[in-house]
């Protein structure tokens, strides 16, 4: 399947799969911390600001570009926060205008004194964008400066709860369309994340049971079995097909309804399959899936967390809902068929 | 995709869509649940053939518009989310008319396509029989030669609006299967249905409806110039339209106006975070069908695809159905919901059971 085939450069896309294959496994010792490997291989090669303007240093790529490329970091849950550097803390410093070095990350919080920052513990800068009612600030960081905490989501990554300097490094008052931007771009890094982590899934079903002999014959051969990895299947091409319309969607902007509603569409989507390939995939591996022997559990665990992170897919349900609610009548066919 | 841009796209839609608004204001129909088996209106069907929205993709030179693929996509889920009544013309659009332009001899073309395009001539389909469900080489109806043409003898059913039907085409076979190739010895016929020797008995729907028929073929005589596309090929020629006849808006749409109902109505229907989830479901399924459609458009391999959207759009439209239903109490007969709970069971069998389609994506996965 070729992920994003119509909006994504052919050669863009093998560079993406080519470079997240060498994506390694954790260490013993640090199993979940940072592949600075490939971490260098992104910086050399400008895909860790692959969304960035020219004028920030970034590769100029468009947004269905960052997409395929999280896709490609899905499916190798690969251990850098490619998504938060780029998409997120990059956005942010461009649109407050403030430099920034060394690996960023970001995050969303409705406090100035405390965050949960992904990869903190492994950044330079961490960009945090407080929210309390009435306003927003977004505040520049130097990780040395802070008091971390390592945390870890369901699947090991580094979630990592951080008291904030009083004092940070830059501080600007930003809109409200900010604080509401980067919860749908956290959406679609989630997203498409998700779209990469149900393809491998997917991928490792079909290699498990093709090798896997019971009964005298690879199990693949029930008919009970192929349709537990079909519909596996059926999730990963709606949450590509939902994902990559997302990504041409919001070309021209994020705040316009119809790129709210493939954003928060794509996010329900990809929560959902998430559903059908935990579930279906541990099933078809039988119990060795579910141990740390086999590299299952590394995209079942980081399915599940993603979809619950930057809000949960119940939430986007909800907003789903909401954008539709809020015109009448056949508002929601026009949403639905807005950019072809 | 070329040739056709996206800004054409949204135009087409915008001058379909207008046009449909204006017939519901005026209450020209009433939007329909499964319009498509449902709705049978001539007169309605001849406006829009009018417009040049029947048989659009028939070329220029037999009476069509010569549009795109995409095109008609566009056009035939416009109709689909009004509920419009287009049942009469569907099959001859949908699979008659490429059957006829890809497989048809020039004379077949010059008879039917014009009249297609007129939206004046309608088709059904002979495939399953009463031993010939989703094993569709099974089929027992037979062609035996005779001078000038072929005698057909056997029984379809399901045939949807045959007793409406100008004339169907049928799959029958004309040689025994060879031993190892079961798919071979048979061949398509197209059946005028007033022909001596048809009869059309009514089976009707457990809602009470007559769509579908049993058609009974008495040794009909069919013209060797009504043969469609080679003896004997009459396999390839059938599965090699599958991709269109599966993924269209009309594997999703089905119930579109149950759900549209769900945010108008504000009956304490679904609670908000299951319509979401429906909502976001059948908008990435809609861009999973139109990205199959482009597919098609550029004459790619679409088979899984398709089969995927057919999968889920069939189980979604039952979905919508349930939803609706599980929020309601007192269900009366013949409302929208009451119609669609009848229709329902049929979403996941016409045009490949769900089973099937499963084991044709197994065998594309390499899993069969």
């Amino acid at each position: 399947m070729n992920f994003l085939n119509a909006d994504v450069d052919a050669e863009l896309l093998t560079l993406f799969r080519e470079i997240f294959a060498k994506a390694q496994h954790g260490s013993p010792t640090e199993p979940n911390g940072l592949d600075r490997t490939l971490w260098s291989t992104l910086q050399e090669t400008g895909l860790s600001r692959l969304t960035g303007s020219e004028a920030a240093g970034g590769s100029a790529g468009t947004v269905a570009d960052g997409a395929a490329m999280l896709h490609a970091a899905g499916y190798s849950a690969a251990r850098v926060p490619v998504g938060e550097h780029d998409l997120l803390a990059g956005w942010l410093a461009e649109t407050a205008d403030v430099t920034i070095s060394g690996l960023a990350t970001a995050a969303s919080t409705d406090s100035h004194r405390s965050a949960v920052i992904p990869w903190a513990r492994f950044a330079d800068t961490a960009m945090v964008l407080a929210s309390t009612p009435g306003s927003h600030e977004l505040m520049v960081f130097d990780t040395s400066g802070c008091d971390i905490t390592a945390g870890a989501n369901l699947a090991g990554e580094p979630r990592d709860a951080v008291s904030l300097p009083a004092v940070p490094v830059h501080a600007v008052t930003v809109g409200p369309e900010v604080a509401d931007e980067f919860w749908f771009r956290t959406a679609l890094l989630k997203s498409a994340l998700i779209a990469g982590g149900l393809a491998r899934v997917l991928d490792m079903c079909i290699e498990h049971v093709t090798t896997r002999v019971q009964f005298g014959k690879p199990i693949a051969a029930l008919q009970a079995v192929q349709h537990l990895v079909v519909d596996i299947a059926a999730q990963v091409r709606l949450t590509e097909a939902a994902v990559e319309h997302a990504a041409r969607q919001v070309a021209n902007g994020w705040s316009a309804q119809p790129a709210r509603f493939a954003v928060a569409t794509a996010r329900s989507v990809a929560g959902h399959a998430a559903t059908v390939a935990v579930r279906n995939g541990h099933q078809v591996h039988g119990a060795i899936g579910t141990t740390t022997e086999h590299r299952l559990h590394e995209f079942t665990t980081r399915l599940l967390a993603w979809r619950g992170e930057g809000g949960s897919t119940a939430e986007w349900d909800g907003k789903v809902d909401d954008l539709v609610s809020a015109g009448v009548g056949v508002r929601l066919w026009d949403l639905i068929t807005e950019g072809g | 995709m070329d040739a056709v841009t996206r800004a054409d796209l949204a135009e087409l839609r915008r001058r379909v869509r207008l046009f449909l608004r204006k017939k519901l204001d005026d209450g020209a129909f009433a939007p329909l649940i499964d319009p498509w088996l449902t709705g049978w209106d001539e007169v309605f069907s001849a406006e829009l053939a009018d417009r040049g929205w029947v048989g659009a993709t028939i070329p220029k030179q037999y009476g069509g518009q010569g549009r795109s693929y995409v095109e008609r996509f566009v056009v035939t889920e416009e109709l689909l989310a009004h509920g419009a009544p287009v049942a009469a013309h569907w099959i001859a659009d949908r699979q008659i008319a490429p059957s006829l332009l890809r497989f048809g001899s020039e004379d077949l073309k010059r008879r039917y396509l014009p009249d297609i395009a007129r939206g004046r001539c309608f088709f059904a389909i002979g495939m399953s029989e009463p031993d010939s469900g989703s094993d569709l080489a099974s089929v027992r109806t037979r062609a035996v030669q005779v001078p000038g043409g072929w005698n057909l003898s056997g029984t379809k059913v399901w045939t949807s609006n045959a007793h409406r039907a100008h004339a169907f085409f049928v799959l029958a076979r004309t040689s025994p299967p060879e031993q190892s190739r079961r798919h071979s010895g048979l061949s398509q016929f197209l059946v005028d249905l007033r022909s001596a020797g048809v009869t059309i008995r009514p089976i009707y729907s457990m809602g009470g409806h007559h769509h579908f028929n049993e058609v009974h073929l008495d040794a009909v005589f069919v013209p060797d110039a009504e043969v469609i596309g080679t003896i004997g090929d009459g396999w390839r020629q059938v599965t090699s339209e599958l991709g269109f006849e599966r993924s269209g808006p009309e594997r999703l749409m089905s119930t579109f106006t149950l759900l549209t109902e769900q945010f108008t109505a504000r009956s304490g229907g679904y609670s908000a975070t299951t319509r979401g989830q429906t909502v976001a479901h059948l908008a990435a399924l809609r861009q999973l069908s139109f990205g199959v459609a482009v597919e098609l458009h550029e004459q790619r391999d679409a088979d899984v695809g398709a089969a995927l959207v057919k999968l889920l759009g069939t189980k979604l439209e039952g979905d919508i159905v349930e939803d609706a239903a599980l929020a309601a109490s007192d269900i009366p007969a013949g409302g929208p919901l009451g119609e669609a709970l009848m229709q329902r069971a049929g979403f996941t069998l016409r045009g490949g059971a769900s089973e099937v389609l499963r084991g044709v994506v197994a065998r594309e996965l390499g899993l069969r």
